[in-house]
């Protein structure tokens, strides 16, 4: 019986108490979120746009399809803007307006597509892009009238390239260059959490057309035309050919008021006085939540030719 | 005499065997009534294990027993605090602690005869588990844990103790006062090359595989000698070379769709696994035989700084040397009554950094005893309790910041650096600071306890 008692009293002992850490919970606060959420607009948004100048957020979403590995997939490129936009006066028509977009790129997401890889586009490849200037026609400020703009051309990576030019296909091409100055030839995108980076240059060209859907929100669709060329990639497999083309689906836009003016909600959220890429990647979250601008889910009917 | 040795020892060069409940017990259950202090008065086949030299002086006998280890060392993990997980963290397999009851069984048979001349004996010893032969499983002790089982496992028991003993020996009486020996012990292993083609990469779970395998035998060497200086005392010193089971697997994969493009197949993926590694260890013991009473004590150091982990790397350990002492009394001329205590410091450093190795102090009491019937039975039992020692780690904070992690990381690190912060899809806040999936952070406590019973049977011809 003491046997007994000492071989449980030694088990006994021997039971492990759980501890607890000495790291603090961490509470790291969003970029630009500083000052808290958008400021609502003070009365409702008027129905008719009849004062555009200001600032805006461009969403942009381009439906393609990535054939590689033997599949071919719908891939959905994301993009976001701030659009500063200049009244500059009548058009030709009765009512119509002529407008000047100032663009900034800053932000772009891409969907999974094959083997479920997703493609990052690091932010900060919008530090070194430059703004583009476009011009635009508002038809009217009622809802439904038009709105068109002209051809947003965009490169990747690349000093001089023609709208119908072929991309250059290898880094030493004295077209390309290191547009994010990371020491990689093109821009570096991310493919998968951290299954290689890709070095690519590329080329968009965009026209947006679209209509009135209130005195703060312009939405429509566009035609893209995208070429893009994987140049080097850290693994031998992500260099694998690939080809992107149009998808059978629209591609869609929207275009939305965040200077506060007429109703819009205000993005300014560090008071600067300026909605800088910070403060669209808020609001990119914001009007996806709250339906404005939220991003498809792909379709596997899209590319099915 | 030293042609034969110096034959045997290059025959045995490419050294590798796994470690196994021997090793933490003793082999037999006289052994484990004594703590496992038993390399100089060891008297059957266990002394094969214990110090081949032995073997002179083992009575002729067959045997079996039954060996069960009852494992309920623990590891508790500290919760985590919010703010470090990494994306998509916890997705798959939840962190989970370490905390089950784990049962071994194994069949122990052994034997031991002389070989033409009295003072030349041979012994035989297996220890075959009744889950199965060539029981591998290997895991992470870092971060990377959280893809598979996402918990920590402890590294010298557990799975430890389902691995095989194969070992035989051979020793010769060289005069009135010195016994030799030298064993082997053998087991199986194998080298895998699996040419994979996988026709569609979107979808891994079709495969067309062949396989090419190759059975081989790893063997490690131990070396025995014993010496009775005096009347009634033994010396004995030995040495067991360090184990290991080597699982390497070589896959060369072909991805369909994508001939005539740039990728550089077939990729190869080698996978080494190294399982269940035993140092190098020295042993040096004594015994005392008085009329009724056997004293035992013995000392072991083992190179424990050679450890490897389950994927080959160094894992930083530091040497030790554990103490045993037993004790036998023989009250009658066929009963035996025994104790042992031992004291078993861990290798392990503490593991503030990146990775999680698990091992505690143990201290260790055993009881046994042994019945002798009629004159050629014997009958064993052994019992040894191993009370783990709890201790508490703490993952330390890195002077300079987390690292980003990498192969020769060894702070905790982070898997999502900052510089990548601008992920889109990801709030910002999701991803700065230290983001870690590691199932060690913040700490963990571990202890608990490891039970050891044997009982053998022993037939003299």
């Amino acid at each position: 019986m003491r046997r007994l008692l000492l071989t449980t009293a030694l088990l006994a002992a021997c039971s492990v108490e759980r501890g607890t850490g000495r790291f603090d919970d961490q509470h790291v606060t969003d970029a630009g979120a500083d000052g808290g959420g958008p400021v609502a607009g003070d009365a409702a948004p008027p129905e008719d746009l009849s004062s555009p100048a200001g600032t805006w957020m461009l969403f942009l979403e381009n439906s393609t399809c990535l054939r590689a590995l033997g599949q071919n997939k719908e891939q959905i490129i994301w993009t976001w803007y701030t659009v500063d936009i200049e009244d500059l006066g009548p058009g030709g028509g009765d009512g119509e307006r002529r407008l000047k977009q100032n663009l900034r790129f800053c932000t772009q997401e891409v969907s999974a597509a094959i083997a479920n890889l997703k493609t990052y586009v690091p932010d900060r490849i919008a530090e070194f892009l430059p703004p583009a200037k476009l011009e635009a026609i508002l038809a009217g400020p009622t809802p439904g009238d038009r709105f068109f703009s002209t051809e947003l051309f965009e490169t990747f990576g690349l000093r001089t390239i023609g709208l119908d030019e072929p991309l250059p296909t290898t880094a030493s091409d004295e077209r390309v260059f290191d547009q994010d100055e990371d020491g990689h030839p093109g821009v570096t995108l991310v493919l998968g959490t951290d299954l290689c980076e890709i070095y690519i240059v590329q080329r968009t060209r965009t026209r947006l057309s679209g209509e009135v859907v209130d005195g703060i929100r312009v939405e429509g669709t566009f035609s893209a035309d995208l070429d893009k060329v994987v140049l080097e990639a850290t693994q031998s497999l992500c260099a694998t050919a690939n080809e992107v083309t149009p998808s059978l689906l629209a591609n869609r836009f929207v275009l939305v008021r965040i200077d506060g003016r007429n109703g819009a909600y205000d993005f300014d959220l560090n008071d600067d006085g300026d909605i800088g890429c910070d403060e669209i990647r808020d609001a990119r979250l914001f009007f996806a939540e709250a339906g404005t601008a939220t991003p498809r889910d792909p379709d596997p009917a899209a590319c099915e030719q | 005499m030293q042609k034969p040795l110096l034959a045997l020892a290059v025959f045995a060069a490419p050294l590798a065997a796994r470690a196994n409940a021997f090793d933490l017990f003793g082999a037999g259950a006289r052994a484990q009534g004594m703590a496992g202090a038993v390399g100089a008065a060891v008297d059957d086949y266990t002394a094969v294990w214990h110090n081949p030299a032995a073997l002179t002086g083992a009575e002729q006998s067959v045997g079996i027993g039954l060996v069960a280890a009852f494992d309920r060392s623990s590891v508790l993990l500290f919760p985590r605090p919010s703010g470090y997980d990494p994306p998509g963290y916890g997705g798959r397999t939840p962190r989970a602690d370490t905390d089950e009851l784990r049962t071994t069984t194994a069949l122990l048979a052994g034997i031991s005869f002389p070989l033409f001349l009295e003072d030349l004996r041979v012994g035989a010893l297996l220890l075959a588990p009744f889950g199965g032969f060539g029981h591998v499983s290997s895991h992470f002790d870092d971060e990377r844990e959280q893809h598979f089982g996402n918990r920590i496992e402890h590294d010298m028991l557990g799975e430890r103790l389902k691995s095989e003993v194969i070992a035989g020996a051979l020793a010769y009486r060289i005069g009135s006062w010195l016994s030799l020996g030298i064993g082997l012990t053998i087991l199986p292993s194998n080298r895998t090359d699996a040419y994979v083609y996988t026709p569609n990469p979107t979808d891994p779970s079709q495969v067309d595989a062949n396989l090419d395998v190759e059975q081989t035998w790893v063997k490690a060497l131990t070396v025995g000698l014993l010496v009775e200086p005096i009347d009634r005392l033994r010396l004995s010193a030995g040495f067991h070379d360090e184990d290991a089971f080597d699982l390497r697997v070589r896959s060369h994969v072909t991805l369909g769709g994508t001939e005539g493009g740039e990728a550089d197949e077939p990729y190869v993926q080698n996978i080494d696994t190294v399982v269940h590694y035993s140092p190098p260890r020295f042993r040096l013991g004594a015994a005392l035989l008085l009329d009724a009473v056997t004293l035992t004590a013995e000392g072991t150091y083992r190179a424990w700084s050679r450890m490897r982990d389950h994927h080959g790397a160094e894992a930083g350990f530091d040497d030790t040397v554990d103490v045993a002492a037993g004790f036998e009394y023989a009250p009658t001329a066929t009963t035996f009554l025994r104790a042992g205590a031992a004291w078993h410091p861990s290798p392990v450093p503490p593991q503030t950094g990146r990775t999680n190795y698990v091992d505690n102090d143990r201290f260790v009491v055993a009881l046994g005893a042994g019945r002798r019937i009629g004159e050629r039975w014997m009958v064993d039992f052994g019992v040894q309790i191993h009370a783990l020692v709890q201790t508490d780690t703490y993952k330390r904070r890195p002077a300079g910041g987390f690292p980003a992690c990498a192969p020769d990381v060894g702070a905790i690190c982070d898997e999502v650096p900052d510089r990548d912060v601008d992920r889109p899809g990801v709030p910002a806040s999701a991803t700065k600071g230290l983001q870690t999936g590691n199932p060690g952070f913040p700490g963990f406590s571990s202890g608990g306890y490891v039970v050891g019973t044997s009982l053998d049977l022993r037939y003299v011809f």
